[in-house]
């Protein structure tokens, strides 16, 4: 907290007070590389339909990535990601049942299975720039043993270099796709249950050292 | 008491135990052998809702705060875990809804995966969730123990969407607040008999610094977006 009472205190010498709209983001300067999740800043949730009324969204909270970043040609960087989908958090209400019904979600073969398939994984093979700081980027995706080829919308959000980084780059993007399940060959509970999904994220990675 | 029946079961169940009650393998609405007069035209989804007063249906709602993060380059997020509403709502004159939330600021949950200990020394709190809904500068729960919004008025925008304008108390600052409202439908699942449940995804973005929080603007941002979405039962 120390050092963020410093960025703070640096920040509040140099940005008017009046400005509270973020900076817009700019690629120049990015370090091109191999870059970390910074998993303390890091939200990989999924949201089905319940009941075809209401979002019923769950978080991921164990998943990592590695990214090779190509700042002068951001469509040529690569991604990898792995998901435990034994690491839920669905905010459920009741103290006393919400282990179990998050034990259910990662473990029943209805749902996550993950005994059975102990990663959810996904692989970029291509990218492509839509805006300037906007994009795709299309891989194989891995859920229930089965893979087959996604598209996410991607937008990158911008560099930050918090002192306690260093000269690290940290870079912030937000990306999002809808996946229908049954293409992996889940299909339970479909009237309660949407099949569409909707995956999204938003988080930081840090350069590597 | 009007009763609709959008979800029809068939003879096939499986447990859905955090539902509450029996889950159904339900057929096809158009397939299922019902009778023909349960048909019902599922592109007016007002029809047939009651009017009623309604109370948030908790194990189906979700409420999510994002901020932006490091000047805005991610968008961090936050949720509560214990919150309520009572809802009024006629489906014939929606306008004429009114909501009261309540939400309770120390049910923050961060999903920190870190040390928060190693990583906050000096800290007196013991975990992120503690920082976040108890220091004076964050959520300053102990002194603030409840958000609130009541409505003041409602607008409707489209066939199913609207306003809904209220006071929203934060931190003990009342101030206004509009939020962008969707109506998604209703169902009656067999384990609620004949109240009717209904869903609603709702947003607004709020200035936290207009209700007395300034930390760290603009390192932290300023503008926070609240993402909800849920179902009310109808009242017994």
């Amino acid at each position: 907290m120390r050092n963020l009472a410093i960025a703070a205190s640096l920040l509040a010498l140099t940005v008017p007070a009046t400005m509270t709209a973020a900076a817009e983001p700019t690629l120049d300067g990015v370090s091109s590389g191999l870059y970390e999740l910074e998993k303390t800043h890091a939200f990989l949730t999924w949201t089905v339909r319940h009941n075809g009324i209401s979002g019923y969204t769950v978080n991921f909270t164990d998943f990592d990535a590695a990214l090779n970043f190509n700042a002068d040609a951001p469509e040529e960087s690569l991604i990898q990601v792995s998901i435990n989908p034994m690491a839920l958090e669905t905010n459920y209400r009741n103290a006393s049942k919400k282990a179990a019904w998050e034990t259910k979600l990662s473990t029943d073969k209805r749902f996550l299975n993950g005994d059975e398939f102990p990663a959810i994984t996904f692989v970029s093979n291509s990218a492509s720039l839509t805006g300037e700081f906007e994009g795709t980027v299309s891989g194989d995706l891995t859920f229930l043993g089965v893979t087959q080829p996604v598209t996410l919308d991607v937008s990158y959000g911008g560099v930050a270099n918090p002192p306690w980084f260093g000269q690290r780059d940290v870079i912030g993007f937000t990306a999002s796709t809808t996946i229908n399940r049954s293409d992996f060959g889940s299909t339970s509970v479909k009237h309660v249950v949407s099949d569409e999904v909707v995956i999204e994220f938003s988080g930081e990675f840090l350069e590597a050292e | 008491m009007t009763y609709k029946k959008f979800i029809i079961g068939s003879a096939a169940a499986f447990a859905l135990s955090a539902c509450g009650g029996a889950g159904t393998e339900a057929g096809d609405v158009a397939s299922s052998a019902t009778p023909a007069e349960t048909k019902v035209d599922t592109r007016d989804i007002l029809q047939g809702v009651a009017a009623a007063e309604y109370s948030l249906e908790k194990s189906h709602a979700f409420m999510t705060v994002k901020i932006g993060h490091n000047s805005g380059i991610s968008q961090y997020r936050i949720s509560f875990t214990e919150f309520n509403g009572k809802m009024t709502f006629d489906p014939e004159n929606p306008e004429k809804s009114t909501i009261l939330f309540t939400i309770n600021p120390a049910s923050v949950e961060t999903n920190y995966p870190g040390n928060y200990k190693e990583s906050h020394e000096g800290s007196e709190w013991n975990s992120w969730n503690e920082d976040v809904s108890r220091d004076k500068k964050w959520l300053n729960a102990d002194e603030y123990p409840s958000i609130k919004f009541t409505s003041t008025s409602a607008q409707r925008t489209g066939d199913t969407t609207g306003t809904v304008t209220g006071d929203l108390t934060l931190l003990g600052v009342t101030k206004p607040v509009t939020l962008d409202v969707s109506y998604n439908g209703s169902a009656n699942p067999p384990w609620f008999g004949e109240r009717d449940l209904i869903g609603f995804d709702a947003t607004t973005t709020v200035k936290r610094s207009d209700f007395g929080m300034a930390a760290f603007i603009p390192n932290i941002g300023d503008d926070v977006t609240v993402e909800f979405s849920g179902e009310f039962l109808q009242d017994e």
